[in-house]
Parts: structure tokens; C-alpha cells; sequence
């Protein structure tokens, strides 16, 4: 069923004036996104391109989104645009420049320090399923650093992967470079 | 969740190539399609993109007992310093005292000349042919023109006779051909330069087909171009106030490295050389406490023991005192911005022995030769003989 508060803090983002597309998830969330934003969805933009469509407020489905993965790729959007104004009004103002990178640099942190690793897993098939570049790229780094100097244990777990080594194999790859093993961080 | 598991090898492979080496090696372990992608020549690991960030190696002897040598890396993706395995110190004692690293190899150069990979997966040891003048202490450049084996070329040094060491010979450079397996003697280091105990009062640069040979302390300065076999004129480059100075091969511009005193008060800075004119321009001051966190006393003197290597987008410098464990600290040069990052190298992991000597280098490394080095015909590097 939609969820009110989340319809609510979307709409409010959006001014009256600025088209909107409704956008419904596999879940039954409801959420009417500006136009600017739902573009940056590739998956969206190419819908309307290559049928020539004019962009009007139709309804589409996204069989393979829920409602809270929406929400979050909504609000990371709606920032990237907004950053990206402000790169744009910033260039050549080395200061701004710097200023607007180490803001957006924050909300990045803040960002994907909020998201456990079932739902950064969960996001990047959301994202890559919309093919937004950007946030892709984003939240494929973050797993990166999610992962770097961990465990063969920790990083098995967080992919969902079986393990289709025999003990003596693994114990042979192990061996031939053991000191490689030796600066995980502790699960 | 379950969905996650066949993530298309193309996002798998994309969040592989961000990750920095150890924890690729790790990841090879976790299922073999995994391994097929990491260990895979066309892999785009990070030792294979163009901003290069290579590794310190920092190898201690111990001089009463090997058993007490100990071996270091730095890998600086990681910000994680690796303790290397014992088979890291590949040359039998005794000569295992005189070695030197360069360019992903590990070289002895008397009584014989032999080298062997760094972090290879199997340690061997291949030799040549000897050199037409066996010595001690040379400078020593890697460098492939026109193929894929590995041509050396040695520099100065003291001559070795038998444990017996002449200080008095201009030794001839000699230029190691691996189709021949054989040394080519070319013209010696000019006069200007000091012979002697060559790898610590001279630093060298392998750049843009030249080989550069800087004095340390006296601040000459000479190329020797690999092509035409010959030695450029010898100039003094130093800027003002400057103490003591490294040459360093960087990513797309020589530079010099070194302390400079100035009514303010010492400083380490660093200064971009036009390899045409050999003129300089100051690029970059280390921070003055970053500086000082690098030493433990107020003698005049405590700047000596500080050392300097770089290479690709990186230069290190470290304090080669025992007493604070080697503390180093490490600048990435951005050709982009021109900025220069500073930061420190995280503290040696204990134990760290006494050692008598450090020797320290500036190394890529290759992740393939780590998991499919030595292969049948895949190998990089050919064994010259047995």
C-alpha cells in the first residue's frame, strides 16, 4: 500500500510548477518524481526517447524496485542534480569549487554510512536495473571500501557466495602468498 | 538477497579492479570464478592503471644472524605494511648482505650477478652471465627497449676481486643484454662523481630513455642516454640552500627531493627538473611537523640518516634510525592538479629487530605473477640459466 509519509516528503520536494512522472514499485509504493530526476534513470529516459513519446504524467511500473530502494535512489539523485548546479555555478571559483566537492563529499559519507550491507547490496540491483550511472559507480566504490583488507569469511558472506574450493586448493593458493592474509581487519 | 550472488561478472569485475592487491589475492580464495577473474592477464588491477602507486619495500639484515633479517612492504592503496616471508631473502648468505631492488626484482651483483622477483609466487633465482667487472654497491636501472625481457644496466660501484675491494677504478658501466646473455661495456661514470660506496652517495633515475646519476651530497648530475650509449655533461644542480638531495623518477617528470636549509629553518622540499635544461622549479614543501614527527632527537646532524625513493606517482621519505621504526612518510605528486598530498606511513608492525643495514626500495608489483607467476609460458620473466 502506499506509504503516505514517504508520498508526502516527495511531493514537497517538487514545486508546483515542475512536471512530475509517477513512478509505482513492485511493493505498491507511490512516488511522484520530477522529471530532472526521473531522467537520470536511463532506464526511464530511453522509454520516452526511443518511443517519442511526449513526457506526461503517466504512470509507469518497476517490477524489480521497492519502495524503500526508490526512496533512497530518489534522494541520492535529487542531491547529485542539485551538486551538480552547483559545481556548474562554482566553476572556476577554486574555493567554491572546493567547497561544493567537500559538501558533496559529506553527504556521500553520510549517505552510504546510513545503508547496512543488505541494503547496499539491495540498491546496486535496484541502480543498475534503472542504469543510472553515477550512483552505480557511487555505491560499486562503496562496496569496494566495504570490503578491502577484510576476510575471505566476511567477503563469502556479504556476496552470498559458496565456497566450490577443496581445502587443499584453498590451502595451496593460501600458502603460495600467506603474507597477503595477514592484514585483514577482525570480523 | 540470494540475487546478489549472480551479479553479472561485469559489476563483479568492477568491483574487483577498485580493490588494492592483498585483498585481491584474498579474494582469489573465495570461489573459483573469482580466481579466474583476479588471476586473469587482462585483469585491470590497480598495478595496471595509469596512476601508479608503487609499493616500499623496506628489508632489514640482521648481522649476526640471518635468522633475524626481516622483510617489509608497504602497499599504499591498502595503507597497510605486509611482513614478507623468509624465501623474500632469495641470495644464500653471505653475499645476501650486498642486494639491492629495482623495477620488481631483487639483484645480487657479486661474486655473481643474479636476480630474482619480488612477490612472486614461486622465488626463483636465475642468473647470467657474469659481469665483465664484478662489484659491489653499483646503481642499478631496469629498463625493456624493444623487448619483453628485462635489460639491466649497472653503474658504477667498487670493484670486487675475489673479497677483495679496489676503490681506485672507474669501473666501466656495462649494459646486460638478455638475447645474448651477455654484458656490453660502455663508457664509465665521468670522473666528477666520487668512486666508492656509490648506492649512498649517489641516487639515480631511469627516465625518458636516460639513465640520471645524481651525487647525493656533491649534487652533480649526469644522464647516460641507453640509446647512444654515452654520458651527458656533468652539471651541478642545486638549488639554494639546498643540504642533500635524491633523484627520483616520477610518472611523467624528474624530481629532486632533498633538505633545504633556509633562515626560517630546514625543510624537505621538492622541486620539478626539466630533464633538457636541467632546471628546477619547487613543487612542493613537506609540513614542517610531519617533518619532525620523523625524528626522535634535536642533534644538527639527525637529518643524515633520512632517506628518499620514489617512483610513479609516489615519493617516500623515511628516517633510516632504528630508533622510532623506520617512521616514514609519503607524498602523492598529481600531475593533474600539480598538488602534492602529504601523509604519513603507518608504524612498522612489531616485532621490529635491530637490523645493521636497511635496505630500502620503490617497487610495482604485478598481481599476476603473485597468483600465475612462473606458469609454462606465461611467465614474464625467461630464465637466462639454471
Amino acid at each position: 500500500m502506499a506509504d503516505d509519509g514517504v508520498n508526502t516528503k516527495v511531493e514537497a520536494v517538487s514545486k508546483a510548477t515542475t512536471e512530475t512522472i509517477e513512478l509505482r514499485t513492485e511493493d505498491g509504493g507511490v512516488f511522484d518524481v520530477d522529471k530532472p530526476v526521473a531522467m537520470e534513470f536511463l532506464i526511464l529516459k530511453s522509454f520516452y526517447e526511443d518511443e517519442g513519446r511526449v513526457f506526461d504524467k503517466t504512470s509507469i511500473r518497476l517490477p524489480n524496485v521497492k519502495q524503500l530502494e526508490l526512496s533512497k535512489v530518489i534522494e541520492y539523485c535529487t542531491r547529485a542534480l542539485e551538486f551538480g548546479a552547483k559545481s556548474a555555478a562554482a566553476a572556476g571559483d577554486k574555493d567554491a569549487e572546493r567547497m561544493v566537492r567537500q559538501e558533496r563529499e559529506g553527504f556521500e559519507a553520510e549517505f552510504v554510512d546510513e545503508l547496512s550491507n543488505e541494503m547496499l547490496k539491495e540498491l546496486i540491483l535496484a541502480v543498475n536495473f534503472l542504469d543510472i550511472k553515477e550512483m552505480l559507480d557511487f555505491l560499486i566504490r562503496s562496496v569496494a571500501n566495504r570490503i578491502r583488507n577484510r576476510s575471505v569469511a566476511y567477503v563469502r558472506q556479504f556476496f552470498d557466495i559458496e565456497n566450490d574450493f577443496t581445502p587443499q586448493e584453498e590451502d595451496q593458493i593460501h600458502q603460495e602468498n600467506a603474507w597477503a592474509f595477514e592484514g585483514v581487519d577482525a570480523d | 538477497m540470494t540475487e546478489f550472488s549472480s551479479l553479472s561478472s561485469d559489476l563483479t569485475e568492477h568491483i574487483l579492479s577498485l580493490l588494492p592487491i592483498p585483498t585481491l589475492i584474498i579474494a582469489s580464495t573465495v570461489c573459483k570464478i573469482w580466481h579466474s577473474i583476479i588471476s586473469s592477464p587482462t585483469f585491470p588491477s590497480a598495478s595496471s592503471r595509469p596512476h601508479s602507486r608503487p609499493w616500499f619495500f623496506l628489508y632489514g639484515l640482521h648481522n649476526t644472524s640471518s635468522k633475524n633479517h626481516q622483510s617489509f612492504a608497504y602497499d599504499p592503496l591498502s595503507d597497510i605494511w605486509f611482513r614478507l616471508p623468509c624465501s623474500s631473502f632469495p641470495f644464500p648468505s653471505p653475499t645476501s648482505s650486498s642486494f639491492l631492488g629495482s623495477h620488481g626484482f631483487l639483484f645480487i651483483t657479486a661474486p655473481l650477478f643474479a636476480f630474482s622477483p619480488i612477490l612472486h609466487r614461486f622465488s626463483n633465482i636465475f642468473t647470467t652471465s657474469p659481469l665483465n667487472y664484478s662489484r659491489v654497491n653499483p646503481l642499478l636501472g631496469v629498463f625493456y627497449a624493444n623487448s619483453d625481457k628485462p635489460r639491466f644496466i649497472v653503474v658504477g660501484g667498487v670493484r670486487f676481486i675475489g673479497n677483495l675491494v679496489d676503490i681506485e677504478e672507474r669501473l666501466a658501466v656495462e649494459i646486460y643484454d638478455p638475447h645474448m646473455d651477455s654484458w656490453e661495456i660502455c663508457p664509465p661514470l665521468p670522473a666528477d662523481f666520487r668512486s666508492g660506496n656509490s648506492s649512498s652517495s649517489l641516487s639515480s633515475a631511469l627516465f625518458g630513455g636516460k639513465f640520471y646519476v645524481f651525487g647525493i651530497y656533491s649534487c652533480f648530475v649526469s644522464s647516460f642516454d641507453l640509446e647512444k650509449r654515452v654520458w651527458s655533461e656533468v652539471q651541478t644542480l642545486r638549488p639554494p640552500g639546498v643540504i642533500f638531495s635524491f633523484m627520483i623518477s616520477c610518472r611523467d617528470r624528474l624530481v629532486l627531493a632533498g633538505i633545504c636549509n633556509s633562515p626560517q629553518g630546514s625543510s624537505f622540499n621538492l622541486w620539478r627538473i626539466d630533464e633538457n635544461t636541467m632546471e628546477f622549479s619547487e613543487i612542493a614543501i613537506m609540513p614542517q611537523d610531519l617533518l619532525y614527527s620523523l625524528f626522535d632527537s634535536d642533534e644538527d646532524d639527525k637529518f643524515a640518516s633520512l632517506k628518499c625513493v620514489g617512483l610513479g606517482d609516489l615519493i617516500y621519505v623515511f628516517n633510516e634510525e632504528y630508533h622510532k621504526r623506520y617512521p616514514a612518510c609519503v607524498c602523492e605528486v598529481s600531475s593533474e592538479s600539480g598538488k602534492c598530498n602529504w601523509r604519513r606511513v603507518p608504524r612498522l608492525p612489531t616485532p621490529v629487530n635491530k637490523f645493521h643495514k636497511v635496505i630500502s626500495f620503490c617497487s610495482t608489483v604485478s598481481l599476476y605473477n603473485m597468483l600465475r607467476g612462473g606458469e609454462e609460458g606465461v611467465d614474464e620473466v625467461q630464465a637466462m640459466s639454471e
